[in-house]
């Protein structure tokens, strides 16, 4: 029907001329709707690069209060919180110190979440708040998984190996007092080295 | 209708002003909408590519810390410990804004 149209030299119809026009509107439509989609997406590239930037600050500074820094610990019979002779010199030493309790009084690991945040509810709104994921592991390696809450397209991880000086499980040191009790302490002596900065995006 | 479709297709007839007038208005109403959208994806491009510049600079000066800092506080909350900021840190804040259209990036660092 259509190649008997085409080829009669009748003149064309109107009604072909708006089906072209359709075929045409249509085609123009989905290439225009594809390059407004492209450029909007430029829209959220600000608020991408600013996560990136949350993200990545809060992990140097968790670097910073993590590497070099170490702890020395002892725990006394088969219960009882760890004691500790030396503190991470960190601010985030209490974090580190129930983490290392944890280890040290039995668990196999250890989880907490870290949120960061400034004081400032302006700076946070633009900043977003950072959220790290704390694993620590029986021998005493942190890894600190952190994404912003405003843009989770970027993640890493801070890892922080243990060096172990002394293990819970080698270094017992029984006394005996005046009147013959026994008492066995196990300590623990360890630094934090070489703490480095991973992408962990997939 | 397909079959009204296919006896004017079939048809050797002329059309009539109606038919003329009622196409010429579909076709004019589908070049404004199609004009419409070429200067809106046009401005739209124009801006996106404003603002694409405006992230670059910014970034580089926030990559640079090419920009005075302000002093401001750093709260780490551990969920454990839910009751207490486990860590307050000073620290350097940096910011950088620039207009139209508005980008602002910030970044932090450790006070020394």
């Amino acid at each position: 029907m259509m190649m008997n149209r085409t080829r009669s030299d009748e003149g064309a119809t109107i009604l072909i001329a708006l089906l072209f026009f359709l075929l045409c509107a249509v085609a123009g439509s989905i290439v225009l709707a594809a390059g407004t989609s492209a450029a909007g997406k430029v829209s959220s590239l600000a608020t991408e690069k600013q996560s990136y930037y949350s993200v990545i600050s809060a992990a140097k500074l968790l670097r910073e209060e993590m590497d070099g820094k170490g702890l020395y610990c002892y725990t006394e019979g088969s219960s009882g919180d760890a004691v500790f002779y030396v503190s991470p010199d960190s601010d985030i030493s209490s974090t580190l110190k129930n983490a290392v309790n944890a280890v040290v009084t039995g668990a196999d690991t250890y989880e907490d979440t870290l949120t960061i945040k400034t004081e400032d509810d302006d700076v946070n709104k633009a900043m977003g708040t950072v959220t790290g994921a704390l694993t620590i592991d029986s021998k005493y390696n942190i890894e600190i998984t952190l994404s912003s809450d405003a843009d989770k397209s970027y993640k890493c991880r801070v890892v922080a190996p243990a060096v172990i000086q002394d293990n819970k499980d080698k270094t017992a040191i029984t006394t005996v007092d005046a009147d013959g009790n026994k008492t066995t302490r196990n300590e623990t002596k360890l630094v934090w080295s070489g703490v480095k900065i991973e992408n962990s995006n997939e | 209708m397909f079959k009204l479709i296919n006896k004017k297709l079939n048809s050797s007839d002329g059309e009539s002003l109606a038919e003329v007038l009622v196409a010429v208005l579909i076709i004019a109403v589908g070049l404004v909408l199609i004009s419409t959208m070429v200067v809106a994806s046009g401005r739209l491009v124009t801006n996106g590519a404003q603002k694409m510049k405006n992230v670059v600079a910014a970034s580089n000066v926030i990559e640079e810390q090419g920009v005075t800092p302000t002093s401001a506080q750093l709260d780490i909350v551990s969920e454990k410990t839910k009751t207490n900021a486990t860590a307050i840190i000073q620290i350097k804040l940096y910011k950088y804004s620039i207009t139209e259209p508005d980008v602002t990036l910030m970044s932090y660092s450790r006070q020394e």
